[in-house]
């Protein structure tokens, strides 16, 4: 946890530092003064959070009550003590949990990815593993929107498909982020554009282009911007969410892979906050195919 | 106008580049993916190409809850009324909402016409 956020944990549960701890014995002296509950608090707001990477998909309906997740996620299989022959990207399940707090429910995944070699210089043996790693589906009760947080992006939709043929959730679409409509109206909800990687059409002499803007200035309103904006296609964006004089939330977009990043330290709230918006702006905007050809030719 | 021309000459390139690894069908999630371009415009263009012939297609049903390819089609409607998914017993309805779009690639000698379209002028002089 960064050391800016632990000052406002400080001052959001009043409490009271001592001159002899310095910066890094903050966390620990923390964990002493506050109490199980604030512990478990701040738990549930940063636990799954943070920098966190998120992968949207869409459901063709809204994500039932907490009630019915919780039950639907007591039919996963228990997840085996020992994987003989851990599969690459095949996600087992850990557990689901029920967030009050921030009205979610959480289901988490752990899947093998990468193998790493080393070499065993008492058996004299290059032994080989994959690495273990863990992704969690954020759902939330009432929103179409469903939230996978994993650093690898193969394994999105199998967590997702997994964790709905298995809770019987309502079928699930892609979203489409990569419009010009949804583009154009993201654009008027952020506060500020800090960065934008535009991408060309293959007839053009520029393959792709990423701009920067100066500190506190919004890339929006530079000519630069307007010109290559007009000719180019919004790709991917680094954006800033609130007022200068308030908390603000920056993260990356990748409109093409439906893809987050979030770059300051974010909380579930704020997550949620991102995922609304993302949400209302796209309409619902599942992709819904090429419906002209289909209905076109495939009737 | 220069943009919808770009846009087919950027989509047939793509197509022919395909073909010539050996790919004879993508999917049009593919073809976005590896397009890099906003659907809308992707779908546009390939609308062209269907219509003149120079691709063809069919419907690949797709399990909306476990993701199970269930077979392919010609048309929607040589599709059941009902499929049932045999993973996760989903009962599917005959919808294009459930259909993945497969582009077949016939050959490369359209692409590259369509791509550098002869000129009058150029073919006047050349004759």
């Amino acid at each position: 946890m960064p050391p800016k956020l632990l000052h406002v944990l400080i001052e959001k549960y009043q409490v009271a530092v001592p001159d002899s701890v310095n910066e890094f014995g903050l966390p620990e002296f923390l964990i002493q003064e506050l109490s199980a509950n604030q512990l478990e608090e701040i738990l549930c707001d940063y636990g799954y959070a943070g920098k966190a990477v998120c992968h949207y998909l869409i459901l063709n309906e809204t994500i039932p009550s907490i009630v019915e997740l919780e039950l639907a996620s007591k039919k996963f299989p228990p997840q085996p003590e020992k994987v003989d022959h851990p599969e690459q990207d095949s996600p087992l399940f850990e557990y689901g949990e029920t967030d009050v707090r921030n009205s979610l429910f959480r289901v988490r995944f752990s899947y093998f990815h990468d193998t790493q070699t080393v070499y065993d210089p008492d058996t004299s043996l290059i032994k080989q593993w994959f690495s273990v790693y863990n992704g969690t589906m954020v759902l939330r009760p009432g929103k179409r929107l469903i939230e996978v947080r994993a650093s690898h992006r193969p394994i999105v939709r199998q967590i997702a498909y997994r964790a709905m043929a298995t809770m019987k959730l309502p079928s699930m679409s892609r979203l489409n982020l990569y419009t010009e409509k949804f583009v154009q109206s993201f654009l008027q909800w952020i506060n500020s554009l800090n960065n934008a990687r535009l991408t060309f059409s293959a007839e053009d002499e520029l393959s792709a282009i990423s701009l920067s803007a100066k500190r506190a200035v919004d890339l929006r309103t530079t000519d630069k911007f307007k010109e290559y904006f007009h000719d180019g296609y919004l790709r991917g964006a680094h954006v800033t969410i609130g007022k200068p004089e308030e908390h603000q939330i920056n993260f990356r977009i990748f409109f093409r892979d439906t893809r987050v990043t979030f770059t300051s330290f974010a909380n579930e709230n704020e997550i949620s906050l991102v995922a609304d918006g993302l949400e209302r702006i796209s309409g619902g905007g599942e992709f819904r195919g090429p419906r002209k050809i289909l209905e076109q030719f495939f009737e | 106008m220069d943009q919808e021309k770009s846009l087919n000459n950027s989509l047939s390139r793509l197509l022919e580049r395909a073909f010539l690894k050996g790919r004879r069908q993508l999917y049009f999630s593919t073809i976005l993916r590896e397009s890099n371009l906003p659907s809308e415009l992707v779908e546009g263009t390939l609308f062209s190409f269907f219509q003149s012939g120079a691709v063809e297609g069919s419907l690949e049903l797709r399990c909306p809850e476990c993701g199970k390819d269930l077979g392919e089609y010609k048309k929607l409607s040589e599709m059941p009324q009902e499929v049932e998914c045999y993973i996760c017993d989903a009962k599917i309805p005959r919808s294009f909402d459930y259909v993945e779009l497969v582009v077949h690639l016939k050959g490369d000698t359209f692409f590259r016409e369509h791509r550098n379209p002869p000129s009058d002028d150029f073919g006047a002089n050349n004759r």
